[in-house]
């Protein structure tokens, strides 16, 4: 019997790949922001309001990473946002790696910003970087105030916190300022925008602070 | 489903290495999973036995250690150990902390049969 010493991380692969999208993406000047939050958040509709605010005005696409399926994807097709589909196979995050296959079918230099979908999970996605810019999270009014205390990595890993669905505030019991004071508790740095991409309130801010990552 | 695809990497990574070596089997091997790195051991464990049979390390005894959460607070800049997962600092209950342990996710070393 021998031992051998490994002293290696788990997801140094992961982040070796995650090092080689980021100089890829920025050697082409494409600002990549990856969205995360809960099946059901509002990611994609956060998408079809940022296509529609956006209009043509800056040139981008979408990776959209998804168990199964390309239900999301066909969505922002018909708004004639260029979209490539992951589909992890059971997975429940999208990794370096397939956002690596990803980026191989797209034109980087006809882009100049890059949303990733990722998979809709509070968990996994926050722990694999996948090689961009900014990290930004979806949290829906309707999920409850008590999300940054169970699922506390997200929100420390993300720039950004997107609190959506902020029409449906009136009509629900969510304490806001419970749930705030929970967000700066596990991650004082977060910066909150409320935003409803059905009725648009937020939408400024929200594009306002896309425009400003894009320098 | 998080843990099957670290225990495939893992799998992948420690396979490459023993055949390096020369090793007919892998026996044991020692990982270091933090608190907050969002992988549970007990899922692990498992995902290892899962994904083991018909390789050098089917068999292979798992040692986990557990890396416990180690927080430094941006106040009071006392580094102290918490007990639970909310990001206090345990000193003076200042709010700005940074992890200093507790993510780990590492391999640490492994036995080999040659």
């Amino acid at each position: 019997m021998k031992t051998i010493r490994l002293e290696s991380g788990i997801l140094d692969e992961n982040d070796r790949i995650a090092d080689e999208n980021e100089r890829t993406l920025r050697s082409r000047g494409v600002v990549t922001v990856n969205l995360m939050g809960s099946p059901g958040a509002g990611k994609t509709s956060l998408l079809e309001m940022t296509a529609v605010k956006l209009g043509g005005s800056v040139r981008w696409a979408v990776i959209e990473g998804d168990i199964e399926g390309s239900l999301d994807a066909r969505r922002l097709e018909r708004l004639g946002v260029p979209v490539v589909q992951i589909n992890t196979s059971g997975a429940c995050h999208l990794d370096a790696h397939m956002v690596r296959e990803g980026l191989r079918c797209l034109d980087l230099d006809s882009i100049e910003l890059l949303f990733v979908e990722n998979v809709g999970n509070l968990v996994c996605p926050a722990e694999f970087r996948i090689g961009e810019s900014r990290k930004v999270m979806v949290l829906s009014t309707t999920e409850g105030e008590d999300k940054p205390r169970k699922y506390p990595l997200m929100f420390r890993e993300s720039d950004l916190m997107v609190l959506s669905k902020a029409d449906l505030l009136p009509h629900l019991d969510l304490d806001l300022d419970a749930l705030l004071s929970a967000v700066s508790a596990v991650s004082p740095d977060l910066s909150v925008m409320q935003v409803s991409s059905r009725s648009g309130e937020g939408a400024g801010q929200w594009i306002g602070w896309l425009r400003e990552c894009l320098g | 489903m998080h843990e099957l695809s670290i225990a495939s990497r893992i799998l992948d990574a420690i396979v490459t290495g023993a055949e390096a070596e020369g090793a007919l089997r892998i026996t044991r091997l020692r990982v270091q999973v933090g608190r907050v790195s969002g992988v549970s051991p007990e899922a692990l464990a498992f995902a290892m036995q899962v994904v083991s049979p018909g390789t050098r390390a089917e068999g292979l005894e798992l040692d986990i250690e557990t890396v416990e959460l180690v927080l430094r607070c941006r106040g009071c800049s006392e580094q102290s150990p918490a007990e639970s997962l909310l990001f206090t600092c345990p000193a003076c209950g200042g709010q700005a902390v940074d992890i200093v342990r507790g993510r780990e996710l590492r391999l640490v070393d492994m036995d080999i049969d040659t």
